[in-house]
C-alpha cells in the first residue's frame, strides 16, 4: 500500500463511525519500490492530497524527516523537499502491518502490500 | 508512383471508430476506412513503419491484406463464386509483396512479441519435404528426439530444460478439434494415407497455438552457421490456409475442401510449401456475404495478448479504448471499484502516467492482479490494490478524478442484491468519490444501460424494486456518451458520465 492509497481510505464505511480519516499506521514490515521522479507529477498529485494525512503516515512508517506539518505556499521550487515528497508519497510502500480506524478503533490488516477494508455484516452502516 | 502496401485489422464490433481513431492519430495516414468487424488502411512505401501498426492498442490481430473484394455479385451461385475466389488468388502480385514486407521487418515482428527467438528458430530448421516424408520426419524428432537440428538443437534443449519442451502432442482428435473453433477450418494437405499413419502412431508434432508464430530470429543470439541455415529454410516460405466463412455461402462449401483448394492455388502462384504443422506464413480468408478478405498475419499471436497482462479478464483492447474514453491526463487519481484482475488499470498504466487504485473483494481476482501488476515492475507501475467491497467503499468523499470499471452484468459476475438497487448505490458511491469534473466509464450490459441512464438522469419508473434507496439525494452525473460494442456473443456498452 502506497501513502497516496493510505490517504483516500476512510473507515466511515463502520457503522456509527463518521469520519475515519485519517487511518492509523501500524507498520511492520514497509519497502521502498522504485518510481520515476517526476516534479511535475508530484505538485499535480499533491493537489489531490490531504496533507496532515500524508504527515502522519509518513510519521508512522518512518519517513517523516524533513516533511513539514503544514506545506508552505512555495513547496513547488524546493527540489529537496519534492523529492522527499516523491518518496513519501509514492516510493513507499507498507507490505505487512495495520490500518486502525482513529474512531472505533478498528483493525485492519495489511498483508502483501493490500489493506484488507471489508468488514463483517454486522459492522456495515447504512 | 511509389508503391503502397495494404493492411487490415480486426477489431471487436462497435470498436472499429475508435480503431480508425488510433491509426488516424499515431499512424498519421489518412486512407483508412473501417467496416464490420475490420478497418482498413493503405501505407505508401516510405511512411512504412510496421512497428506502429504492431503497437496499435485497440486491435485484435494485424494483416497484411492479399485481396479484398465485394462479394455480393458472386454470391448468386456456388460456380460464380468460386471462379471469382481462385482467380483473385491465382492473379494477386501480393503475396511476393506481403513477403517482402514481413521478411523486411521479420525482426521488428519477433523481437517484441516472443522470448523465445532461439527455440522457435531452431524449430523451423526442421526440413520441410514433400508431405509424407516430413510426416516420417516428424515422426523421427518424436521417437528420437531433436538430433535434427545439429548444434542449434543443442543450443534449444540447453535452454529448453527449465521449460516445458515447445513441441507438444495431441491426440489427433484433439488437435482437430483445436485448430477449428467455430467455424474456422485448418485443413490438412497431407494425404489421407499420411493422416492415418500418423493417427495409428496416436499423436501429431503440433506446437502449443500461443507458441506459434516466431519464425525471426535475433542474429545477435545465433552463430553464423545457423544463421545460414535459416536464411535458408526463409527462402522457401512455408504456409497453410485458415478459412473462416459466415452468411449464406457457408451452405454451399466444404470448408476442408475450400482450403485445399485455395492452399493448391498459392502454392502454384508464389511456390511456397504447405506445412500445418509449423507454417511460417498464414494466409487467413474471411468469407461472408457481403465481403471476401484475405490477409497474411504479422505477428502469430494477436496484438491484444499483451505482454504485461499475464492473466487477463477483460479484452486488452476493450480496456484501452475506455481509458482512452476516461481521457486520463497526468498525475490524475483513477479508482477502479471492482477490479477483478486489474486489467483496466494495467492497460491504462502502459500509456497514461497517473495513480491507479484498485479495489476487489475477491481474494483471488487480487492475486491474479498482483501478477498482472507485477509484470509492469520494469515500466511505470503505480498500480495500487485494496481489497474492500465496490458498494461501500472505503475511499473519502470527492478523492479521485475517474472511475473506471467493468460493472457486473448479473450473468458470470452476479451481483449480491437485485441488480437495480446494486446499480443505484453503486452510481451514488461513485458520484460521491468523484471529484467536480471527474469522469466515470462505465462497461456494462447492454440491457443494464436503460437502468443506469435512469439512474443518473433521476427518473426511475415506479415499479423499480429500489423504492428504499430513493431518499438519497440526486447524483451530479450527466451522460456524456453512451457507446455501443459487442463482447463476443454479448451486447454491451461503454456509458462515460461527467461530474459537475
Amino acid at each position: 500500500m502506497k501513502l497516496l492509497t493510505h490517504n483516500m481510505l476512510t473507515s466511515n464505511i463502520i457503522k456509527g463511525v463518521t469520519k475515519g480519516f485519517p487511518l492509523k499506521i501500524v507498520p511492520v514490515q514497509v519497502e521502498i519500490k522504485d518510481v520515476d521522479y517526476n516534479p511535475a507529477f508530484v505538485v499535480r498529485t499533491l493537489s489531490k492530497v490531504d496533507w496532515p494525512a500524508l504527515h502522519q503516515a509518513a510519521v508512522e512508517t518512518g519517513f517523516g524527516d524533513g516533511l513539514p506539518e503544514t506545506l508552505g505556499e512555495n513547496f513547488q521550487q524546493d527540489e529537496e523537499l519534492l523529492k522527499k515528497i516523491h518518496n513519501a508519497l509514492l516510493q513507499v510502500e507498507v507490505i505487512q502491518g495495520e490500518l486502525v480506524c482513529p474512531e472505533s478503533g478498528r483493525k485492519f490488516p495489511i498483508t502483501n502490500g493490500i489493506p484488507n477494508m471489508l468488514l463483517q455484516e454486522h459492522e456495515v452502516g447504512q | 508512383m511509389t508503391e503502397s502496401y495494404s493492411f487490415y485489422v480486426t477489431a471487436g464490433r462497435g470498436t472499429e471508430i475508435f480503431v480508425e481513431k488510433e491509426i488516424r492519430e499515431k499512424l498519421k495516414i489518412t486512407s483508412v476506412f473501417k467496416r464490420d468487424g475490420k478497418v482498413f488502411m493503405e501505407v505508401s512505401q516510405e511512411k512504412l513503419k510496421v512497428d506502429q501498426i504492431l503497437a496499435l492498442k485497440s486491435v485484435e490481430r494485424a494483416f497484411i491484406a492479399i485481396t479484398d473484394y465485394d462479394n455480393q455479385n458472386f454470391i448468386t451461385d456456388k460456380r460464380t463464386f468460386l471462379d471469382k475466389l481462385m482467380n483473385e488468388i491465382i492473379t494477386t502480385n501480393n503475396f511476393s509483396k506481403a513477403l517482402t514486407v514481413l521478411k523486411q521487418f521479420h525482426l521488428v515482428l519477433t523481437r517484441k512479441k516472443c522470448p523465445h527467438q532461439n527455440e522457435h528458430a531452431t524449430e523451423n530448421i526442421q526440413p520441410r519435404q514433400s508431405n509424407a516424408e516430413s510426416l516420417n520426419k516428424s515422426e523421427k524428432i518424436i521417437s528420437e528426439g531433436t538430433d535434427q537440428c545439429g548444434r542449434c538443437m543443442r543450443k534449444r534443449e540447453g535452454k529448453a530444460q527449465d521449460e516445458p519442451r515447445e513441441i507438444a502432442y495431441f491426440p489427433l482428435e484433439k488437435r482437430k478439434k483445436m485448430e477449428s473453433p467455430q467455424g474456422t477450418t485448418s485443413v490438412d494437405f497431407t494425404t489421407a494415407a499420411s493422416i492415418q499413419k500418423v493417427s495409428n502412431n496416436g499423436f501429431l508434432n503440433v506446437q502449443p497455438s500461443s507458441e506459434t508464430l516466431c519464425t525471426g530470429i535475433n542474429p545477435a543470439n545465433l552463430n553464423e552457421e545457423s544463421r545460414a541455415v535459416i536464411e535458408n529454410i526463409k527462402s522457401l516460405s512455408t504456409f497453410r490456409v485458415s478459412v473462416k466463412c459466415s452468411g449464406k455461402v457457408k451452405r454451399w462449401l466444404d470448408l476442408k475442401r475450400l482450403s485445399k483448394d485455395i492452399g493448391w492455388r498459392v502454392s502454384k502462384r508464389t511456390g511456397w510449401i504447405v506445412d500445418l504443422q509449423s507454417p511460417e506464413l498464414e494466409v487467413c480468408v474471411h468469407i461472408s456475404d457481403a465481403n471476401v478478405t484475405a490477409g497474411i498475419p504479422l505477428t502469430r499471436f494477436p496484438l491484444s495478448k499483451r505482454e504485461y497482462l499475464v492473466d487477463s479478464g477483460l479484452r486488452a483492447p476493450i480496456a484501452w479504448i475506455m481509458c482512452h474514453l476516461a481521457n486520463i491526463k497526468p498525475g490524475e487519481i483513477i479508482l477502479d471499484p471492482m477490479c477483478g484482475k486489474a486489467t483496466i488499470l494495467v492497460e491504462a498504466c502502459t500509456e497514461f502516467q497517473a495513480s491507479y487504485i484498485g479495489s476487489d473483494c475477491d481474494g483471488d481476482q487480487l492475486a491474479a492482479a498482483i501478477q498482472n501488476v507485477d509484470s509492469l515492475r520494469l515500466l511505470m507501475n503505480n498500480v495500487s490494490l485494496v481489497k474492500s467491497d465496490g458498494l461501500d467503499m472505503p475511499y473519502r468523499d470527492s478523492c479521485v478524478d475517474i472511475v473506471m470499471c467493468d460493472a457486473p452484468f448479473n450473468r458470470n459476475h452476479k451481483t449480491s442484491i437485485a441488480v437495480d438497487e446494486f446499480y443505484f448505490k453503486f452510481i451514488h458511491e461513485i458520484d460521491r468519490v468523484l471529484a467536480p469534473q471527474g469522469r466515470c466509464v462505465l462497461l456494462t450490459k447492454q440491457d443494464l444501460k436503460d437502468l443506469v441512464i435512469s439512474i443518473v438522469n433521476g427518473n426511475l419508473s415506479d415499479d423499480s424494486k429500489i423504492r428504499t434507496c430513493r431518499v438519497k439525494a440526486p447524483v451530479h452525473l450527466s451522460v456524456a456518451s453512451i457507446n455501443y460494442i459487442k463482447l463476443g456473443e454479448t451486447h454491451a456498452s461503454i456509458i462515460v458520465l461527467n461530474k459537475q
